[in-house]
This record gives C-alpha cells, structure tokens and sequence, in this order.
C-alpha cells in the first residue's frame, strides 16, 4: 500500500472514528460507556444519561457497582460480570439494575472487552438498554391473565359458595328454631322465619331491614322470673365477645302483651386467627309448653281452691282472684238472680282501686240483655271476643261519660264462659285483658271453658251439698218432733197397760172394780186410735212433702167446718180457760176438699187454743168481694216475732218463742198447702205482745167437671 | 178433777204422795191412775207454773215426776225456780222426756227418764225416793 492510499485509509478511518462518536454521542436509547480496566466508568453518553440518572461528570471515575441492586453487590455479580467478560469477552443478560434515584428499571445489558491494535487488553464496553416499559406490559398482561383466571375461579367458587349458601339458607328457614346471625359492627346479617316471627317482623327481610333500636322497640326482654334481662347478657352478644352462652328469654311483644319463652343459645364464629367474625344465635321457643304449663297450673290451683270449700260464692270469688293477672287483667263472675238478670257477685283486678271501678260500672250501667254475658246465658256456649275495637265498644256504650270510661279501660279481648247448671246456665264467667295488651286465642277460649266447666261442677256440688243439709235438718226436724209426738201418747198408753200388767203380776187387779177396769180398757183404745191417726198425719205430711196434693171438691160450708173443728178443741180450750168464739158474716159456701180444709182450720184454731195462753179465740168467716171467702183465727197469746212470721210457715218449723212447746210444727206448714191448693192465701198478722191473727183467702171455686169416661177401657 | 190438781183420796197421801206434773192430759191421768193402782198418792198438775202453786202451799211431795216441754212454764224453768227456794231444793226430781239426752241434761235431777215411759221404771225410780207407798 502506497504513502497515499495509506493517509487516504487513515482519513477514512478518522472520519468513521468521529462518526462513530457522534454516534454515541447522540443515541439517547442506549446507554453506551466505557469502563477502565478497573471497572469505573470513563465515557458517558446521553442515552446513559438518560437511562441511568447520572450527569457524565456525576460518574465518571465512579465504580459501575453503583448500577447494581444491593444483593447483586453483596454477591459481587459486577465483578464476576466483569472477570466473565475478560476471560470470554462478552457478557449479556437481563435484569434489574438502580438508577441514581434508587429506582429500579430492567435493563438489557452487553458488555464487552476492549483491545487495542496490538490486542493488548483496555477495558469494557457497555450497552445498555431500558427494557421497563416493556417488562412492564409483560407483567401487566401476566397479571391481567393471572387476574381473569382467579375471577373465572372466583364465579366458580361464588357460584358454588351461593349454592350452599341457598342450601343453608333453606335449610335454616325450614328449621322451626329461629336462627340470627350478627356480625362485630354490623348488626344482625341474617335472621329465619322462625327469628322474625318470634321478634313479631312479618318476614326475615323486615327484621333485617330494622335498625336495632327498631327491633328492641317491639317487646321486652325479660327473664324467666320476668325480671329485665339486661341486653348485653344476650347469649348473641356474649358469643360476639368470643364466649359461648345459653339462657332462658321471656320475649314480651309490646304490640300483643304475650309472653314468648324460648331457650337461647348463642356461639361464636372465629376466624383462624382467632377473632370473631360472626355471632350465631338459635331461639328454640317454647311458649305453647310454658303457656300449658301455665294453663294447667291454673286450672290445678282453681280445681283445689274449687274444692276448698262448699260455699259456691266465696269459691268463685277466689277463683276470679286466681286468674287475675295469669289468664286476664279483669275477672269477673256474675250469677243469675230469680228475676233473670245477672248479679255481680266477684270481679278482680290487681289494682283494688280498678275493682271499685268495675263495682261503680257495674251499678251504673247494668249489662244490656242484649249483650254477650246475656247471650251466653242464652245459648249456654262460651263467646270469645280476640279484639275489642273502638266500634264496638261505641256501639256497646250508648252513654257518653260510660264511652269515656270504657276508652280509658282500654280493654282488648275478651272471653265469658257459662256457669251450668245441669242444661241451664246460671251465670258467666269473664275474663277481660287491657293494660296488658294481651289477645286472647282459641286456646285460651278452651282454658276459659274449663273453668267454667269445673266451677258449674263446684257450684252443683256446694247446692247440693246445702240442698242435702237442708233435706237431712228437715229430716232430723221431723224425727225429732214425729218421736216426741208420738211419744206422749204412746207414754200414755204404755203407763196404763203396763200398770195394769205389773197390777195382775201382783194379785192387785184383783182390787179394781169392773167399771174401773172397764174404763181403763176404753181409755187404752182410744189412745190406740189417736195413735193410728197420729201416724197416718205423719205420712200424710210425709207424702205431701213429695208429692202433689190432690183435692176432691165438693160442696162445702166454711162455717160448717169451722163449727165441727171447734167443737172438737172446746175442752181443750176450757183447760186452758181459754173460750173459742165463732163469727159468720154472708154466705160461706164454695167448692172445696172438705177433709183438707178441716185439717187446715184444725190446726190454726189447735194453735190459737196452744199459744193462745187461756185468752178468748175468734174464728171469723165472711164472704168477701169478687167471689172468695175470708177466714180469720185470731188469738190473744204473746204473739210472733216478725223475723219468724214467714219462717213459721216451714216445713217443721215453729216460732223460737214456743222451742220448749210441744208440737211438730206441721201445722201451718200443712195449712197453707191447703189453702193454695185451693188457689188461696194465707197470711198472719201479728204484733208480738199482742196475739196473732192469722188469715185464709179462698176462692169460691168451681164444681170438679164431669169425669170423661169414654177414653176408660170397657170393664169386662 | 179436770182442771184442778189431782188429789188422792187413799190413807197414805197424809205422808207420803208424788207430784205429777205433765201437759198431756192422758198421760197424765194414766200416770195418776197407775200410781193409785201402785198404791201411791199423787197430785197432777199441767204446768211449771201450776206446780210452783201447789209447792207454795207448803205441800212436799216425796219425789216430783217432771215433763219439760210445757207451755206457760216448761220443765227447765220450773226446776230454776225450785232450786231458788231452799225450801224446795232439796225434793227430788225425777224428769220424764221426749226430748233428746242432749237437752234433757240441760236440767239438774235425779233421773231422767225417757218417753215413751214403762210403769215398771217409773216404779224403779219413784221407791228410791218414796219407800213408803210400796208396802
């Protein structure tokens, strides 16, 4: 090669060298340097710049370590990078590398070594080249098919969750506990029918929506003893502090005044790092037990306070007591009185003062016969009023100030039950809520019957109790007195004979005359035959307490009776010196029994003549007007006490001021039985001290009708 | 006889006699013609009252056979009224009754004994008293 195609070279070969700087100097996408042999860095260019944050004479002389992560200089990578370089001459990776700000970027790095023309060894290049951006869309798309591959596993497993999620949730709304779920901070997330039923919401979904305060508006917690139960003691919110808990809850809805038990269990849900995340609560409620068991404590404690005692009036009374405030806030009993209208005889509150109320009620405005206690009386069946309403209780009170009072009540349901009497009812009872709120139910209806149903039983049992006491007095009464009648007559005769036997034992009949003994023997039939009509009076009475007594009119003189009665008591009287005087006014003729009139008359003038204490005895007879006849005894004797005037008329009674008088009472029991058998009256006027007049109303009557024959079977 | 005291007519009366005192008429003449027939004198009277009368007169019956049910004055208000005179306190008394043990014992006497009477216990009781009149 010639001297110029050799300058020539060289001037080629300068140009490419300036070209080449240029070059470097220009390219802002590659950092292109150079390191000494040492490692530090001696050119920079822009793109370096650019890259790596450095100013060219930031770096220049510094060690190309500075671009290296911190663990790749703790592993000494630049300078293995570096002895790789001079043993192979050429390294190339990927990878992280720092920027002057620390930031990291990924960079595509190449670095060679550097000889010059007699080989000999000057150091490295470096290229460079910031592959972030790039890295970067390769990491997004990785996360993004990353990202849809967890959605696409995240709808499986959501729709998997949902599935068993509805399972669960079907299966906890079909159960009959209720079931609520909160969450810490979050109030209740789920509730059951049986929940909402229980908190008396429609439906879960309106439970849920309510706010807390919403839901603990609707009743009162209370214990079992119905002491407050203090909100916080609430097994759920226990289990939301982390501890299990159990408790017996007495739901008392505002809205009704029921009481709802249900046994309530409360657990925990925790997380694996041991916080809670949930709360379960389950309600297993238990109120129809309770409420049985309630029902059946009531009817126990009325059956044994029914039993108690015999006297029917004070054993209502204590049963209305009872009921009060377990089955009602009012009781009541009310019993039918002879004029058929009901008689208040109890009615119980908790409150006395409201009890007077109820009495002041009662006098003020008597039940309509209309109204519900009248129709059950009626028709004998139980009535059951679930809901009081306004209206009705406008249409029941016609008078304002009683309108009034019946809105201040606020009474709510109501129930009365007949009191029976065999088919007949005989009084109500009623059971009334107000304060309490309280609906009454069928079930309470059936209650309610019941106890109607065992007090009808104690009433039966307590009249016929009285009625048996009654019927063995009057038994009694008439032993007593039928023995101690019988027994003077009898004494009479059993003295006479029994004399004349011990007289013939001992050889002294003998000494009595014909005429004597004769007499005696008179005397001792005569006494035989007032015995035998003694007792045929006795079970005449004793029929006629049973049966009916039945009358053979005929034509008869009341005088003529009189007349044959006195003549009969004339020596009684005289022994007593006392005189029977006898007064006809008019005619006295009618159609009566004439036996059963001289019975009648018989023992009001026998009674004169016995307590008439030897004063004169009138027997007065008139015709009267309008077709009767008036009878009158009056004696001069101590007279009767007015307290005893309608008593004496009894079957064995007489008046307290003859207890020590013989007699069996009989007399005036018989006489007036007579006397209104006969369609008559009688009655006794009488001022103690001053005797007493006793007086008999007859109707003339009427000839008996003709006996109709042809209905009587032909006699053969 | 029918409205006065019964008065015997026998030997022994001056001694010895029993007031009878009796509402029923019968019983009563029964009574007052047994005892005659038992060799006893007797005087009837109807009543509490009638008895107190005849007692006023100084008479003293060995024994009184006393009824309780009575009008005008019955047995137990009779006997009160006896036990008031000291006089009469000490005669005994025997009560014939139809009424029950209960109320006969309301009374202070000797015996009681029940209707409907046997002469024999009458007899039993009345020779405790009057020995006399048996003979």
């Amino acid at each position: 090669m010639g001297a110029l195609e050799h300058a020539r070279n060289r001037e080629v070969e300068e140009e490419a060298v300036d070209l080449l700087a240029l070059l470097v100097a220009q390219v802002v996408d590659y950092a292109i340097f150079v390191l000494d042999k040492d490692g530090c860095v001696a050119s920079w260019n822009p793109g370096a710049q650019r890259i790596k944050g450095y100013a060219t004479s930031e770096i220049i002389g510094k060690p190309y370590a500075v671009f290296f992560t911190e663990e790749d200089r703790a592993s000494g990578k630049p300078n293995k990078i570096l002895s790789h370089v001079q043993a192979h001459d050429r390294y190339e990776e990927e990878g992280w590398r720092v920027r002057k700000d620390g930031t990291r970027f990924w960079a595509s790095v190449v670095v060679t070594g550097l000889h010059d023309r007699r080989g000999a060894f000057r150091g490295f290049a470096k290229i460079t080249r910031d592959l972030t951006d790039r890295r970067q869309a390769e990491e997004a798309a990785r996360l993004a098919a990353a990202e849809q591959a967890a959605r696409r596993q995240a709808e499986i497993d959501e729709r998997d969750m949902r599935r068993s999620r509805d399972q669960l949730d079907l299966i906890l709304r079909s159960i009959s506990e209720g079931v609520m779920v909160q969450a810490p901070q979050r109030g209740f997330i789920f509730a059951n029918e049986a929940a909402a039923r229980l908190c008396d919401f429609d439906s879960p979904e309106a439970l849920l929506a309510a706010t807390r305060e919403e839901i603990f508006s609707k009743f009162e917690v209370l214990r079992e003893d119905g002491s407050p139960f203090p909100l916080d003691e609430l097994p759920g919110r226990v289990a939301l502090q982390g501890r299990p808990s159990n408790a017996v809850v007495r739901f008392r809805l505002k809205r009704t005044g029921e009481d709802r038990w249900s046994f309530v269990s409360g657990a925990p849900v925790v997380d694996r790092h041991g916080n809670v995340d949930l709360s379960v609560s389950v309600f297993r409620e238990f109120t129809d037990r309770r409420r049985s068991e309630q029902a059946w404590q009531f009817l126990a404690d009325a059956s044994v306070a029914l039993s108690a005692s015999l006297d029917y009036e004070a054993t209502l009374k204590h049963v209305a007591d009872l009921a009060v405030p377990t089955i009602a806030d009012w009781s009541a009993v009310d019993i039918l009185t002879s004029d058929g209208s009901l008689a208040q005889l109890a009615v119980a509150h908790v409150d006395p003062s409201k009890r007077e109320l109820a009495k002041e009620w009662r006098r003020r405005w008597p039940p309509p016969r209309e109204g519900v206690p009248y129709q059950v009386i009626r028709t004998g069946l139980p009535q059951l009023l679930p809901e009081i309403t306004d209206a009705m209780i406008e249409a029941g009170t016609p008078d304002k100030e009683q309108r009034r009072v019946a809105f201040q009540l606020g009474l709510r349901s109501a129930m009365v039950v007949p009191l029976m009497a065999g088919k007949e009812a005989i009084g109500t009872l009623t059971f009334l809520t107000a304060e309490s709120g309280r609906r009454y139910g069928t079930q309470d209806l059936i209650l309610a019957t019941e106890i109607g149903r065992r007090a009808s039983l104690a009433i039966e049992n307590a009249r016929s109790y009285t009625e048996t006491r009654e019927a063995v007095r009057t038994r009694d009464n008439f032993l007593a007195v039928a023995s101690h009648e019988l027994r003077t007559p009898l004494s009479a005769l059993s003295v006479l004979i029994s004399s004349l036997v011990r007289a013939a034992a001992s050889g002294r009949l003998l000494k009595l005359s014909p005429e004597t003994l004769t007499q005696r023997m008179v005397k001792a039939e005569r006494q035989m035959t007032q015995l035998g009509r003694l007792v045929d009076r006795l079970l005449d009475v004793s029929r006629l307490s049973t049966g009916d007594l039945r009358l053979e009119r005929e034509r008869t003189d009341l005088g003529d009776v009189a007349r044959d009665v006195i003549s009969r008591y004339e020596d009684v009287a005289a022994e007593t010196g006392s005189t029977i005087e006898l007064r006809t006014t008019g005619p006295t003729i009618g159609w009566w029994d004439r036996g059963r009139l001289d019975q009648a008359v018989t023992n009001l003038v026998g009674n004169a003549v016995k307590y008439g204490q030897g004063a004169p005895v009138t027997v007065s007879i008139s015709s009267g007007t309008s077709g009767h006849v008036r009878l009158t005894v009056r004696d001069g004797g101590p007279g009767i006490p007015l307290e005893d005037q309608e008593r004496i008329f009894g079957q064995f009674e007489r008046s307290s001021e003859s207890e020590n008088l013989p007699g069996m009472g009989l007399g005036l029991w018989l006489a007036r039985r007579i006397v209104t058998a006969h369609g008559g009256a009688i009655n006794l006027d009488s001022v103690p001290g001053e005797g007493a007049t006793f007086s008999v109303l007859l109707p003339i009557g009427a000839p008996p009708a003709p006996v109709i024959t042809e209905d009587l079977p032909e006699r053969t | 006889m029918a409205n006065g005291p019964h008065m015997t007519s026998g030997a022994a009366t001056a001694l010895e006699y029993i007031l009878v005192v009796e509402d029923d008429k019968d019983l009563r003449d029964s009574l007052f013609e047994a005892l005659e027939l038992e060799g006893y004198a007797a005087v009837c009277v109807e009543n509490g009252q009638a008895a107190l009368s005849h007692l006023a007169t100084g008479a003293r019956p060995c024994v009184i056979l006393l009824d309780l049910m009575m009008p005008v004055m019955d047995g137990w208000t009779f006997r009160q009224e006896m036990l008031k005179d000291p006089s009469l306190a000490s005669i005994p008394v025997i009560v014939m009754t139809a009424a029950t043990p209960a109320r006969a014992a309301a009374i202070a006497a000797q015996v009681v004994i029940y209707k409907p009477l046997h002469m024999g216990r009458v007899m039993d009781v009345v020779q405790e008293h009057c020995p006399g009149g048996a003979a």
